[in-house]
This record gives structure tokens, sequence and C-alpha cells, in this order.
């Protein structure tokens, strides 16, 4: 985001008469931690900061950001904002309780069946109240890191199944997202969630389970390869007996546990999980995988040799504390290098929460939920304990399309009912045909293929025609391919579902432009790619996207000077543009 | 909302094309097609050899496997030693009629036993992991077809790319479902998403305006293709069995694709094996129950050759929570109408153990040997030397 166009977006009373971007305030020359070059402060670095240790930011947080220093921006980032309660939860949602002697099969079945669905509700009210944090802003960098933790402690409740103990662990790791990545730790190898998920409440002295103890190592502490096969096998005997008892609440079993001598890279003693813990710290492999993560989350490029040992040597030295190590990275100048902006793939809870901030849009975090999941970023549910694989990983054929479709529910600009059966209406066509054939036999069946298969399709045209032409009355001459309309596909309709029946996006994009006496339709398009968009784009993406305004005002009839002069045939254009350039390659960049 | 811009371009994409072809255009079958297509199944979490090739004829596998153990009456037997997992019926019903080749104790040199490590493994063919290499089937379409611009020359049928097809220059469609699988807004808009000029900042925008320009174009065909697709074969509604249609769809009508792949879940089992294990199998037996019958319907389908991978089997001796923790050697599969079925390499020894673990006597680069050779490729070339094939194409 430029200045020139944040005067639009937010609506703002200029900075400086000249427009010209503010390079080191007073404030920052004053600073001693930047010293040899100082940081950009512009609109689009703020913004960088904004994306990398937040959401993404609303226009006038960049206004504001601006008119400080950036090292009171970081204060109050580390400081943090209000604290907002979670929604009320419980323990017994899923509890394992008897159901009285004599009770059916069936009514074993249907009592689990209630205790998981109720259990289910519970994590996504949970849920919901974690993604309003993000969009309200309350805390963002809070926010950002735990979502880090989520990703670097992996725990998917679709295996775990108890809905308390994954809101424990993410109370957990938002308390102390800030604080000590060694307390972090300590916590995780105690944790119901993780114990239940790494299969941990099987680790008993008399029969030792790995799982927990190579991830411990692979994943969570060290990084791959700096360990060998045989310290999993020591460190897994000291986890035995670090189990979950049956509510959900931490258990140490004496007896399951083995007390005798272990050796685990290279120290010895009769260890148990808080010792080992002491042991991964004092690693220098630990401070360089937790610091080479961090550095690659928050920057989208592969630190150097020299930068990774810099910034690996200063968290050990502060031992492992979380908020000196953030302070010092988000006001390291090269945080803000050429190289580092915009160079990250946005995940899709970024670019789903930073559009929906972007825009200043009011949506069901349900939605939000839905969208994120759909598109391979399920919160609470990752892939595998080695959580999400970060970058240009989220993006392929069928999430760039997945993205842009979402976003064009989100803005209004697409209607399902026009491609598939309205929601309610569920027939599908083809699956009206009557059973589907038997096998013939191999042969007599090839010979006949392409003709019967033409005659069937012909069939099912017919048959399905009638049904569908009475709601395609305002599509003339398109009520054959209304024939082979089928229903809405199940993830677009939970996505309507979530946004609800009425749903209309909160926007006034019209209102905005004309406001700002926005006219030419260069400067519609500069103003709207400048404030959705984290890069300039290239000249040819501007020019396609302008030509495209262009070709849609002239077609409603509207000319240049009056473009905003029906704002409902305007604001319907503008959310058109909105939606290309939200669904564009380069929007997928923050 | 625009009523005009949506008929004129979202419909005629979506709908349209299909509109005009209904009627006349063939049934999307191919009409002679001597192409190869190579099928990938990877069963992630590393499947339990012992549990699916059961040698259920040494006493030492009941000792090792005291609650996880298959008895030999629930077995598809093979010969007196070994067995087919109990659900594995239609895998074990081919096997006796030639159709499947069995690879035993098939692995690699220093197994790594990281899930994530050891797929990589598997996935580039390079002992390294992922070096900065393509995937080997990457490295297939790379190679064999150096000169092929077609998007879909390899697709993953999923949500998210498997390192295995990851390509510099051919990289791989993919997608989850057809019906999902398009651009539903406006159609005016449509057109200016993509653009054929490179050079933005960096390379990675280079690669993303790349992957929009091939979701357009290969989404459109797929759409017409899965749409329009009929089969008398049943597939189960599993998910992964709906994948395996789409599969056969895409074979049948000759759209050009050389390389598919799709990924099984559910096999780290580490707890309560026997129920998530059969569970898991079964799905893989009913998908491959429908394909293997669908890809019999046609010239394409029958030049067509599926493999089923995993990143490691388990260890030898279960782990005390009815489970298994990650093992070494494994079992691969080999299926559809060019095998000439049979076992090959040895059944692992499980009182010869590494380190407790199976120990691999077939290296898995010899499978993809052969597979690289029959799709007349150069596999040296592409897995950086010479391993000799295997006699089951």
């Amino acid at each position: 985001m430029k200045l020139y166009s944040l005067l639009v977006w937010g609506l703002v009373a200029p900075l400086q008469p000249t427009g010209e971007p503010l390079v080191g305030s007073t404030a920052v020359e004053a600073s001693s931690l930047v010293q040899e070059t100082r940081i950009p402060w512009t609109a689009e670095t703020v913004e960088h900061l904004f994306n990398r240790a937040g959401f993404g930011a609303r226009p006038k947080e960049i206004e504001r950001a601006l008119r400080m220093a950036p090292e009171e921006v970081v204060e109050n980032l580390l400081k943090g904002g209000r604290f907002v309660e979670p929604p009320y939860y419980e323990q017994g949602s899923m509890q394992d309780y008897d159901l009285p002697e004599g009770v059916s099969r069936q009514e074993q079945r249907r009592a689990k069946a209630i205790r998981s669905k109720n259990d289910r509700a519970q994590l996504k009210l949970y849920t919901e109240w974690w993604i309003d944090r993000m969009v309200e802003g309350d805390d963002p960098l809070r926010d950002r890191m735990t979502l880090f933790w989520h990703g670097l402690f992996a725990t998917a409740h679709s295996t775990v199944k108890r809905s308390y103990d994954m809101i424990e662990q993410h109370r957990k790791l938002r308390k102390g997202a800030l604080g000590n990545y060694g307390e972090l730790l300590n916590g995780i190898v105690k944790d119901p969630a993780m114990i239940l998920y790494l299969d941990n409440d099987k680790n008993k002295k008399s029969a030792p389970n790995e799982n927990l103890a190579r991830e411990l190592m692979e994943l969570f502490s060290l990084g791959e390869g700096q360990y060998t096969e045989q310290d999993i096998k020591e460190v897994a005997r000291a986890l035995t007996g670090e189990f979950r008892d049956k509510l959900g609440n931490y258990r140490f079993s004496k007896k399951d546990h083995d007390g005798g001598t272990k050796v685990i890279l290279g120290e010895r003693g009769k260890f148990k999980a808080r010792e080992v813990v002491g042991i991964l710290l004092r690693q220098t492999a630990c401070s360089r995988y937790i610091a080479g993560r961090l550095l690659i989350y928050f920057e989208g490029v592969k630190p150097d040799e020299l930068r990774l040992t810099e910034y690996a040597g200063f968290l050990a030295r502060s031992k492992y504390e979380l908020k000196p190590f953030l302070n010092k990275l988000l006001l390291d100048p090269r945080f803000y290098r050429e190289e580092a902006l915009a160079a990250r793939v946005a995940s899709p809870v970024d670019y789903f929460v930073g559009s929906t901030r972007r825009l200043d849009l009011d949506l069901d975090s349900q939605f939000l939920y839905l969208a994120a999941a759909d598109l391979g970023q399920e919160l609470f549910d990752p892939p595998s304990v080695k959580g999400w694989d970060e970058g240009e990983a989220w993006i392929h054929t069928g999430s760039l399309l997945g993205r842009g479709n979402t976003m064009g529910l989100m803005l209004g600009t697409i209607h399902l009912e026009d491609t598939f059966l309205p929601l309610g209406e569920e027939v599908d066509p083809l699956a009206e045909r009557g059973p589907a054939r038997k096998p013939e036999p191999r042969g007599s069946r090839e010979a006949s293929m392409e003709d019967d298969m033409q005659d069937s399709m012909e069939d099912s045209m017919g048959d399905s025609m009638g049904e569908t032409m009475e709601d395609g009355d305002s599509m003339q001459s398109t009520s054959e391919a209304m024939a082979t309309r089928t229903k809405i596909p199940k993830e677009f309709a939970e996505l309507v579902r979530a946004l609800g029946k009425s749903y209309r996006p909160s926007l006034n994009l019209s209102h905005r432009l004309n406001r700002a006496k926005i006219a030419t339709d260069l400067q519609v398009v500069e103003v709207m790619l400048d404030s959705l968009l984290a890069i300039t784009p290239p000249a040819d993406t501007h020019q396609r996207v302008l030509t495209y305004f262009t070709g849609e005002r002239v077609a409603a009839g509207l000319t240049e000077d009056a473009f905003l002069s029906q704002p409902e045939v305007a604001e319907d254009i503008l959310r058109r543009l909105a939606h290309l350039i939200l669904s564009l390659p380069e929007a997928q960049l923050l | 909302m625009n009523r005009r811009s949506f008929l004129s371009s979202g419909l005629a994409m979506v709908g349209g094309s299909r509109l005009l072809s209904a009627g006349t255009r063939p049934w999307p079958f191919a009409q002679s097609s001597n192409e190869r297509t190579l099928v990938v199944l990877e069963l992630r979490g590393g499947n339990d050899g012992l549990s699916t090739l059961v040698p259920y004829g040494d006493d030492e596998y009941y000792k090792l496997r005291k609650g996880t153990a298959w008895k030999p009456e629930t077995l598809h037997k093979v010969d007196e030693y070994r067995g087919f997992h109990k659900d594995l019926t239609e895998v074990s019903k081919r096997f006796n009629k030639g159709e499947v080749a069995v690879f035993q104790g098939i692995g690699y040199p220093n197994p790594n036993k990281s899930h994530f490590k050891s797929r990589e493994i598997w996935h580039t063919a390079d002992l390294r992991g992922r070096a900065g290499n393509d995937g080997w089937l990457g490295r297939l379409c790379e190679q064999r077809f150096p000169d092929s611009t077609l998007p879909e020359l390899s697709i993953h049928i999923g949500n998210e790319e498997p390192y295995s097809l990851q390509s510099s220059t051919h990289p791989p469609v993919i997608f989850r479902s057809p019906d999902t699988y398009r651009w539903l807004g406006d159609g005016d808009a449509e057109a200016s998403l993509d653009a054929t000029e490179r050079g933005g900042k960096g390379s990675t925008l280079d690669r993303l305006r790349r992957v929009m320009t091939n979701a357009k174009s290969s989404s459109a065909r797929i759409l017409d293709v899965l749409q329009r697709y009929e089969t008398p074969v049943e597939y189960p509604t599993h998910e992964s069995s709906r994948s395996m249609r789409a599969a056969a769809a895409l074979i049948h009508a000759g759209m050009g694709s050389r390389v598919i792949s799709a990924t099984f879940r559910g096999f780290d089992t580490h707890a309560d094996q026997r129920f998530d294990h059969s569970n898991a199998l079964g799905i893989l037996d009913n998908a491959l129950q429908g394909f293997l019958a669908d890809l019999e319907r046609s010239q394409a389908g029958r030049e067509t050759l599926v493999l089923v991978t995993s990143e490691f089997g388990r260890r030898a001796q279960e782990n005390g929570s009815r489970g298994t923790d990650h093992g070494k050697a494994g079992v691969a599969l080999a299926l559809g109408t060019p095998v000439k079925g049979g076992l090959f390499g040895e059944h692992p020894s499980l009182t010869e153990l590494d380190n407790g673990d199976l120990a691999y006597n077939l290296d898995f680069r010899r499978l993809y040997a052969t597979a690289l050779e029959w799709m007349g490729a150069d596999a040296a070339g592409i897995l950086g030397a010479k391993y000799d094939s295997l006699p089951f194409v």
C-alpha cells in the first residue's frame, strides 16, 4: 500500500503536503537499535510489518502506525492489546462416562454420536473465537505466534477427538506464545492432547512407544538428522508413564515409568521428561532449528548462514525468551529488505483473514474457518504432526482457483445458483437416471460403446430438462446447459450456509471512491490495486486490470467522468474488480 | 449481479462448451492410444508390510505380533508361508490370476524412519531427500515429454501437491473435485486472471502466474471430460474411490495425462492397528476393484500401470499399544493389464532383523527403473544410476 491510496482508502488527511513517504522519523534516528541502515518507514513497510507480525492491516492502522516510530509500533505489538475472554468450555463433553448396565449397543452408539457432536460444537465455538481475535486484531502478534506454535507443535482434533484437550493446549500456546520456548516445550511434552495425538498414553516401561520421542526431536526441537535412532529409543524410555487421565488431565504413572539410566545425546542419567527438555535446549541444533523456523516464517525467505547463526546465538543467549528475539527481528532493517517484502505466499488464514481486514468486511468467522480449511489450512486439524507446509506449497492449480472462488462468495460476485441447482433443491439430474447399468461382457460392450454412451447422454439431457426449466426462465437459450446442472458441491454448500442465506457483503466501495473524488479509470484501478495487493503489480497486470475495468464500465453504459453517478451499477463493477484483483497470482503474496 | 457479463462469459466457459459438445462430439474415449500412463497411489503413514502380506507360516510372526497378528484362517493365502490381509480381497483375487506383482522387503540403504524424510526419499528417488531436485515423476515428465506444454501431463487428485510430481518445467495439475475445479466468477474477469508475461517480482510470482494459466486451461478440459463420464463400473462412495473414478475417466478420454497420482491415508498405525489398518486397506481394495475393472474397458486403460507404494514398513515387534512403530522394509504392489504378476524380492526375515526392523532386500529404485523404462524413459538418467529392472511388465 502506498500513501496515495491510503489517503483514499483510509479517507485520512495527508500526513505530509508532498505525499512523500516518511523515511526515518526523529525517533528512528535517535534509536540506537538501528545503526547502519534505518528502517524505511513507509506505508509499504508498515503494511509488511502488519502482514507478518499480525494478519494484515486495516487502512486506518497503517495511517496510525506511520505517525509513530517503528520502535513504538513494535513495542505495542509485543505488549499486546485487550484480553478477550474465550467462550465457556467444559471438560466432560467427550468424557468416557459409563452408561448404565444393560444399555443396548444401539443406545451406546447413539450416546457416542451425541457426545461427538457436542464435542465438535464446543471446538467450533472456540475456533470462531480465535478467528475473531485475528480479525479484530486485539493482540495480533500473539495470535500470529500462536498460529506459528500450532503449526510447530501440530496436533489434530480428528485424531485426538477431545475438544477440551485441544482448547487447553491452544490456551497454553496462546498464553505462552510470546514467552519462553523452553517453557512451551516443557508444556507440550506433558500436554494431554499431544500425549493422545502421539500415543504417549501407551508409552510404558513394559512396552515403549516412540512416537512422541521421535517427533519431539525431529519436529519440535532439533530438526531431522540431529540425533540417532538410539537417542529416540532412550528418549522414549524417559517419556514412559507420561499419561493423560480419562478426563483430560496430565497424569504421571510411576509404575509405568522406566526409572533406569538413559544415555541421550551423550548425557547420562535417570532422566524424566523435564531433564530431556533441558538436554534438548542445550543443543546448538535446537536454537538453530527454532531460530530458523521463526526467520523463515516471518520473512518468507530462507536465512543465510550468517544471519541464522546470529539469530540462533541470540536466542540461546537470551535463554529462549521470545520477546527479545521478536523485537530484534521486527526492528532489523533487513526484515524490511526488498527481497523479503511480499515474498511470502499467504497461507489460507493469512489470505482470508487478511482480505477481510483490508476490505473492512464483516463476516461470520465460521465462513473464514471453512474457507481456510477447504484451501488446506484447517485450524485444529493440521494434516500431520509436521504441521502445514508453508510457502509456495499452498498454491497449486486447484487451490488457486479455489481461493478466487471463495473470494467471490465473500464479495457477493459469485452466484452459485447460476451454475448449480439452488440449495434445498438438491436433486441431482444425473442421479435421476435410475440404477447404473450392469457391466456387459467385455468385447460386446466395447464395440458398441460410443453409440451407446451417446444415446444415454441424450436421454439424460431430455429427462432432466423438464425438471429445471421452470427456474431457468431468466436464462433463455441456456436451458440445455441448465439441464446438466448438478447440485452445489459440498464445499461450496457449507460456505454458503456459513455466510447466511441473505448474505450481503458489508462494503461500500463506490462511496469510498466517491468521497475521495476519484474519477478516472486509471485512478480507480490504481487505488484498488494498491489497497488490495501487498506488491506493486507488474505493468502488464496493471494494464489487464485497467482494460477489464474500462470494458465493464463501457458495457454498463457509463462514461468515465460519470462512473460514480450510478452507485448501484458502479458498486457491482467495483466488487467484481476487487474480486479479480484478489484472485490474481499477485494477491497470493504478502 | 451483472447478468449480462455472467451469461456472456461464465456460462460460455463452463456450461457453454459442454452445451455445444454434448450432442455432437463423441463420448470422450480416445480412438486409439498406444500412449502409456503411470498411476502411483501412495499409502501415507507407513504401511505395515507384515499385516499386508502376512507371513502366517512363520511362528516368529505370532511371537512378534501378539496383539496385532492375523490368524491363518482369516487370510487370503498365497502359499504355505504368506497370505494377503483379509480385506485385500480384490488384490488377492487378481494376484491369483497372475495380475498383481508384489514387492517384498522393499526399501533402500540406510533407511530413515521419519515419515517426512522417508517420504521425500521415495518421492525424489534421492537418498538425500529433497536436495533441490524435482520429484521422480516430475523428472519423468521432463525427460520423456520435454516439449509437452500440456498442463495436465501430470495430475494429482487431492488437496496437496506431492513432491514426486514437482517439476520446475512440468508442474502438475492438482484438483480435489471436478465440480469445484473451475473459475465461477465473472467471465470477463477470467480472461484477465493470467498473464503470458513472465518476469514479475522474483520467480515466485512467475510460478504463481504459470499455475493460474495452467489452472484455467486444464479446468475447462477436465470438467468437460468428468462431467460427461459414464461407466458401468460401480465405485464405492468413499472419496478415494471417487478420485480413482476421475482418474479412469481422464485416462479413457486420452487427454494426454501420462502420470496420475493419488493418496490413501490412515496407515500410521501406532495404536489399535487391527481395526484402523483393516479399514485403510479395505478402502484401498475397494477403490482398486472399481478402478482396475474400469481401466480394462479401453486401450488407454489397458496401457496403464498402477503402482502402490508407502514411505516405509513398520517395526517387526509390535509396540504394546496394539500398534506398530516406524520401521524399514515394506511392501509395494504393481497392478493393471501390463503387469506380469508374482512375488518379487524375498520376504524379509523375521529373525535376522536390522536393529529390530525388517531389513530391505529390494531397492525401490529397481521398481521405479522398471516403471520408467516401461514408460519409454531412460531410467538411469532419471534415477542418477543404473538399477536392474524387474520382470513384472
